[in-house]
C-alpha cells in the first residue's frame, strides 16, 4: 500500500514540475501566448466556468453521453458476444465476418449516420453505439471462445446445464477479456462523443473546444482539454479499480 | 489441411443480399444510402479516375509520418525508462495525465498553430500514438530476460552496447506487435481528423460524398478505408511471422 | 571450524626472516568474515575461506544455505553486508569481465537470436577485440568445448549439454581469471554430466583458470575440486573446509573408487546431513 502512495506522490511531483515548466514557458513567452495560455488563466477559467455553471453543463453532457453510450455498447456487446462466443456455429460463421470490421475506424460510420439521421442527438447516440461496440463485442467473443477445453469437459462431467455452464465457468473465464474490452469501449465512447460534438455543435466539451478555437479563447480551449483529460483519467481509474477487485484472484 | 470454412462466406453473401433487398427497391431514401450495385460501380469509377489513389496516398502519408514521429519518440522514451529507471519514474505521472486526452480534441488547437493540412494531421496522429508506444515499449523492456542483463553486466557492456546487442534484439518481437497496434491507431486517427476538418484524404472524401448526396461514393470510400486498414494489418502480420522464429 | 593457528599462540620455532621462495601465491578469492542479508535475517554469516589461483574450489551444502549467494558475491552482483570479498586483492564491488559466470539456467543466459558463433562473439565484442582477430579466437573456443561443427546452429537447435558448453565457451572467451559456475550441470542427465565434468577439468588444466563451483552433489564436488567448502544453513556459514588430495587427472571410475574419495564422501555426508537447519 505504501508503495502505491509513494508512486502517487512521485507522479504528483512530476506533474507539478510540468505545470511549473508550463507556467514559466508561458510567462517568459517561450511559447507564443497566442497558442498557449498561462496555466493560471486556464485555472481561473475552470473555476469561473464551474461557478457560473456554464462549464458544468458542457462537462455533464459529455460525461452522460459517454456513459450512456458505453453502458448500451457494453450490454449489447457482451450479450451478443457471449452468444457468438459460446455457440460454435455462430462463431464459425460470424467470427471472421466481425474480424473484417475490426480495422474500420469507428468514426467512419459518422458520414453514414449523418446521411440517415442528420446532425442530431440521435446521430450521436447511433455513432457511439456502432463505433464503441466493437471492442466490447470482439473481446467478449474471444473471452467466451477461449474456455480451456479441460474446463468444458469438467462441465460435461458434472452435467451442468448450458445456463449453469455459462454462469459458473464461461463467464468467469471471459471476465478479464470482457473488462479489457469494456475499458477500450469507454475510451472509444469518449472519443466518439467528442467528435460528434465537434461536428454537430451540440453542447459538450467537443464543441466547446471548437468554439473556443474560433474565438481564439485559448484559456477556454485549454480548460476544455483539461476537463477531457480528467474525464478520461477518472473513468479509466474507476474501471481499473473494479478490475482489480474482480480479478484479485489473479495476483 | 484444415477444412475450408465456407460459413462466413455464406454470411457475407446473406448480408449483401439483405443490403440489396433493403435498399434496392428504393425502400429507404435513396439520396442518403445506396444498394450494393451502385456502390460497386462507384468503387470501380473511383479506381479508374485515380481519386481514390490520391486520397489514399494523402491519408497514408499523414498516418505513417505521424506514426514515425509518435512511435519514434515513444519507443525512445520507453527504452530510456527501461535502461534508466529514474526516467521511467519521471514520465509516469505526465503520461497518466496526458494519455486519456482524446487526440481529436487537439485538432482545433493544432489548426490554430499549424493551419489545415499535413502538419496538423501528423502532429495529432503522433500525439495519439506516442502514449501506447511508451507504455508498450516499457513493458517489452521489462520482459527482457534477467539473465541476459546479468551477462551484460559481467561483460561490462556500455549502455549503448547493451541496448544495441541485448535489449533491442530481445524486444524486437514485442515491438513488431506494438507496431501493428499503433499503425492501426495512426490510420484511424488520420481518417478521423480528415472527417472532422482536414480538407484532404479519404476521410474528407467520404464526408464530401455524404454532403454531396452521393451515397454510393460515400459507402465505397468506407470500404476503401476498411480495406486499407485490413491490408496494413495483414502486411504487418506477415512481417511479424517472418521476423519471429 | 577445526583449525591450525590460534591467534595469540607462540610458534614453537622462530619464523624465518623472509618468506620462502616457493611460498604459496596469494589467494585469488578471499572471503574475510563475510556476512550478507537482504535486509531481514542473515543469509550468510561469518563466512571465511580462500581460493588459491589455478585451483578448483567446490562449495556444497543443502538448499537455502547461501551457496548461490556466495557465488553472486564473487560475481559482483551483490555486495557483502559485512566483511570483505576480494578478488585478486581488490574488494569486490561490481561485475567485471575477468570473472566469468556460468549460470545454471543456460537457456536464459544465451542470446536466442544469435547462432553459436555469434554468442561466443559477444564476449569478444564486449572486450573490443577487433573483428579480424575475433574469428580465430572464437574458433579456438568452439574447438575447446567441442562445438566447432555447430557454429551456425542456434541455441534452440542444441541439446542441453551443448547449450551449457556454449555458455562455457562464451565465458572462456572472456579470458577470465576466475570461472564461477552455479550448479552448471544440475539440469543435465547423468551421462552428459560426467562428460562435462571431465571436459571442465581438461579445460581448467589447459587454461589454468581458477574455478569456484557451486553444487549440491557431494560426489561431484569431490571429483572436481582441489578444495571443498561445506556450508550449512540458517544462517549460511562454513561448517567444514577440506583439501582434496586425490591425484590428477581425475577419472570417473578410478577416482570415485579411491579410498580417500570414499572417506571424504562419508565425512562430508555426515557433516552436511547431520547439521541441517
Amino acid at each position: 500500500m505504501s508503495r502505491r502512495l509513494r508512486n502517487l506522490a512521485t507522479d504528483l511531483a512530476a506533474i507539478s514540475c510540468l505545470l511549473v515548466l508550463w507556467y514559466v514557458a508561458a510567462a517568459a513567452s517561450w511559447v507564443p501566448p497566442a497558442f498557449v495560455p498561462s496555466p493560471v488563466a486556464v485555472y481561473q477559467r475552470l473555476i469561473s466556468g464551474f461557478a457560473d455553471g456554464s462549464l458544468l453543463v458542457e462537462t455533464a453532457r459529455t460525461v452522460i453521453a459517454m456513459l450512456a453510450g458505453w453502458f448500451a455498447c457494453s450490454l449489447l456487446g457482451i450479450v451478443v458476444g457471449s452468444i457468438i462466443g459460446i455457440w460454435p456455429l455462430a462463431r464459425q460463421s460470424l467470427g471472421p465476418v466481425l474480424e473484417i470490421f475490426r480495422p474500420m475506424p469507428p468514426a467512419a460510420v459518422i458520414p453514414i449516420a449523418i446521411a440517415i439521421f442528420g446532425l442530431s442527438p440521435e446521430m450521436s447516440l447511433v455513432v457511439v453505439l456502432f463505433g464503441a461496440i466493437w471492442p466490447a463485442l470482439l473481446a467478449t467473443v474471444h473471452g467466451f471462445s477461449s474456455v480451456e477445453p479441460r474446463l468444458k469437459e469438467v462441465g460435461q462431467a458434472l452435467t451442468l446445464s448450458p445456463l449453469a455452464f455459462i454462469w459458473k465457468i464461461a463467464l468467469p473465464n471471459a471476465t478479464p477479456d470482457i473488462i479489457a474490452g469494456m475499458r477500450l469501449s469507454l475510451v472509444v465512447s469518449l472519443v466518439l462523443v467528442v467528435i460528434t460534438d465537434m461536428i454537430t455543435g451540440q453542447p459538450g466539451l467537443g464543441s466547446l473546444v471548437v468554439l473556443a478555437s474560433r474565438t481564439f479563447d485559448m484559456a477556454g480551449l485549454f480548460a476544455g482539454l483539461v476537463l477531457l483529460s480528467l474525464i478520461g483519467l477518472v473513468s479509466n481509474a474507476a474501471i481499473v479499480a473494479v478490475e482489480r477487485r474482480l480479478l484479485a484472484y489473479q495476483r | 489441411m484444415k477444412r475450408f470454412n465456407w460459413r462466413p462466406l455464406v454470411v457475407v453473401a446473406a448480408l449483401i443480399l439483405a443490403w440489396q433487398w433493403a435498399l434496392g427497391g428504393g425502400k429507404l431514401v435513396s439520396d442518403t444510402l445506396a444498394p450494393p450495385g451502385p456502390v460497386a460501380a462507384a468503387l470501380f469509377e473511383m479506381l479508374r479516375d485515380g481519386s481514390v489513389l490520391q486520397a489514399s496516398f494523402q491519408t497514408l502519408l499523414a498516418a505513417l509520418l505521424g506514426l514515425a514521429l509518435g512511435a519514434g519518440i515513444g519507443t525512445a522514451l520507453g527504452l530510456a525508462s527501461g535502461i534508466l529507471p529514474p526516467v521511467g519514474t519521471a514520465i509516469r505521472g505526465p503520461v497518466e495525465v496526458l494519455r486519456p486526452l482524446p487526440a481529436i480534441a487537439l485538432v482545433p488547437l493544432m489548426t490554430i498553430i499549424f493551419g489545415l493540412g499535413l502538419d496538423m494531421e501528423v502532429y495529432v496522429v503522433a500525439f495519439a500514438v506516442v502514449w501506447p508506444s511508451i507504455i508498450l515499449t516499457q513493458t517489452a523492456v521489462r520482459h527482457v530476460e534477467r539473465r541476459l542483463l546479468e551477462v551484460a553486466d559481467v561483460l561490462e557492456l556500455s549502455y549503448l552496447a547493451r541496448i544495441r546487442k541485448i535489449v533491442l534484439p530481445a524486444i524486437l518481437p514485442r515491438l513488431v506487435v506494438m507496431l501493428r497496434f499503433t499503425a492501426a491507431i495512426a490510420l484511424l486517427i488520420a481518417v478521423t481528423v480528415e472527417l472532422v476538418s482536414n480538407p484532404w484524404g479519404l476521410g474528407h472524401e467520404m464526408m464530401v460524398a455524404s454532403q454531396d448526396m452521393a451515397p454510393a461514393r460515400m459507402i465505397a470510400f468506407l470500404f476503401v478505408i476498411t480495406a486499407i486498414g485490413w491490408c496494413l494489418n495483414w502486411a504487418l502480420v506477415t512481417a511479424e511471422r517472418h521476423l519471429l522464429p | 571450524m577445526a583449525n591450525a593457528l590460534k591467534l595469540g599462540s607462540k610458534p614453537a620455532t622462530p619464523l624465518p626472516a623472509a618468506p620462502a621462495p616457493n611460498a604459496a601465491p596469494d589467494p585469488i578469492i578471499t572471503f574475510a568474515d563475510v556476512g550478507f542479508a537482504y535486509g531481514g535475517p542473515a543469509v550468510l554469516s561469518h563466512v571465511s575461506f580462500t581460493v588459491a589461483p589455478g585451483t578448483v574450489t567446490c562449495v556444497i551444502g543443502p538448499s537455502g544455505c547461501g551457496k548461490t549467494t556466495v557465488l553472486r558475491l564473487v560475481a559482483g552482483f551483490l555486495r557483502a553486508s559485512s566483511g570483505v570479498v576480494t578478488v585478486a586483492g581488490v574488494p569486490r564491488t561490481r561485475p567485471t569481465r575477468d570473472v566469468a559466470v556460468v549460470f545454471q539456467d543456460y537457456g536464459r543466459a544465451l542470446l536466442p537470436w544469435r547462432d553459436v558463433y555469434g554468442n561466443v562473439s559477444l564476449a569478444l565484442e564486449a572486450a573490443h577485440v577487433r573483428r579480424a582477430e575475433r574469428r580465430a579466437r572464437i574458433e579456438s573456443m568452439l574447438a575447446l568445448v567441442g562445438l566447432e561443427n555447430h557454429a551456425r546452429k542456434f541455441p534452440s537447435e542444441l541439446s542441453g549439454g551443448m547449450q551449457q558448453r556454449l555458455q562455457i565457451a562464451r565465458c572462456l572467451a572472456q579470458d577470465p581469471k576466475i570461472l564461477l559456475m552455479d550448479e552448471p550441470f544440475g539440469a543435465l542427465d547423468a551421462m552428459t554430466r560426467g562428460i562435462l565434468q571431465d571436459e571442465l577439468l581438461r579445460i581448467q588444466e589447459e587454461r589454468g583458470v581458477s574455478v569456484l563451483f557451486v553444487t549440491h552433489d557431494i560426489e561431484e564436488a569431490l571429483y572436481l575440486g582441489n578444495q571443498v567448502v561445506a556450508l550449512i544453513a540458517n544462517p549460511g556459514r562454513v561448517s567444514q573446509r577440506v583439501e582434496v588430495p586425490l591425484p590428477f587427472p581425475r577419472n570417473q571410475l578410478a577416482t570415485r573408487e579411491h579410498p580417500e574419495f570414499l572417506r571424504l564422501r562419508r565425512a562430508l555426508f555426515h557433516l552436511t546431513h547431520g547439521h541441517e537447519g
